[in-house]
């Protein structure tokens, strides 16, 4: 019997506004039969510190992050601020 | 025995006890099987099945391609959504991690959601170690997007300490996936700005409620 323990990005959503969200899934499995499984679920806004960010969310964070996008959600931010 | 047709049998009593025997061909030698055998632990594949009477599980049950587990409706972790307002198409529950951004430090930094069809709650608890960099009226991190077209979100502060000013009322309202303080450090009648409310060691713990796309 041996017992295991992964964690894995299982979604990442990109929304209009470059939000990204992602869910990492920890599973326990015992005998390669998953026994139980838990989430987290993360929200990145564009332009934000992707410090300890899973690769693969980097990966798509870099994609979606154009300076226009970034621009954009910046200025929709500074409106909302200031209304 | 003579041949007799089997609409000349006798009728059957019903509900049958699942006892019953019935002859099949397994491997081509004709053997019998119990009524309770004849689907027992074995899919049963139907464009549709309709239950004019109650219908129960002894264990659990799953739809939408789930598997089911030793009890309870399970869903697929990806939800298949569904239009129709009238259908459950979606739960899951899990943590998320709130965060005021930039380089502050926390004692405490937990979240947990519970996300059923369209509706969210997350609750929240921090507690600032060291406030830095990080944002003084603003949470992100949210678990799910607020759907724009369904109005703010509702948020609720439980508890508070050692906020950075004083304050005789205290608010917030939701962004996409950030939540935003609003408070008032005098009587008005109504909210026009958002002070500087956390800062070092300030613990807050907060509820939000709102609805995805």
């Amino acid at each position: 019997m041996s017992l295991t323990k992964t964690t894995a990005v299982d979604q990442i959503t990109v929304t209009e506004n470059g939000i990204i969200l992602y869910r990492e899934a920890t599973r326990i499995m015992e005998d390669g039969v998953q026994l139980s499984q838990t989430y987290h679920r993360s929200s990145l806004t564009p332009g934000q510190d992707l410090t300890g960010v899973p690769a693969n969310v980097v990966a798509h964070c870099n994609t979606a992050w154009t300076a226009e996008v970034v621009a954009a959600y910046e200025a929709a931010e500074a409106e909302r601020a200031t209304a | 025995m003579a041949d007799i047709k089997i609409s000349a049998l006798p009728a059957s009593t019903t509900p049958l006890a699942g006892t019953e025997v019935l002859p099949i061909v397994q491997s081509s030698t004709t053997v019998q099987v119990s009524v309770a055998n004849l689907t027992a632990g074995r899919a049963v594949a139907t464009g549709a099945l309709t239950v004019t009477g109650t219908m129960s599980a002894t264990t659990g049950a799953a739809v939408g391609g789930a598997t089911a587990g030793a009890g309870g409706l399970a869903f697929p972790a990806t939800a298949v959504a569904v239009a129709d307002a009238n259908t459950l198409d979606d739960y899951e529950e899990g943590t998320w991690t709130p965060s005021l951004g930039g380089n502050t430090t926390y004692t405490t930094q937990v979240g947990t959601y519970i996300k059923v069809g369209r509706l969210v709650t997350a609750t929240a608890a921090l507690q600032i170690n060291t406030l830095g960099t990080g944002s003084t009226t603003a949470v992100s991190g949210l678990p799910f997007n607020q759907s724009n077209a369904n109005g703010p979100g509702n948020l609720c502060v439980g508890y508070f300490s050692n906020l950075a000013v004083n304050v005789i009322h205290i608010g917030g309202y939701l962004g996409t996936a950030i939540a935003y303080f609003v408070s008032l450090t005098t009587a008005s009648a109504t909210v026009t700005n958002q002070p500087a409310i956390f800062g070092s060691n300030t613990s807050i713990d907060f509820t939000v409620v709102y609805l995805t796309a």
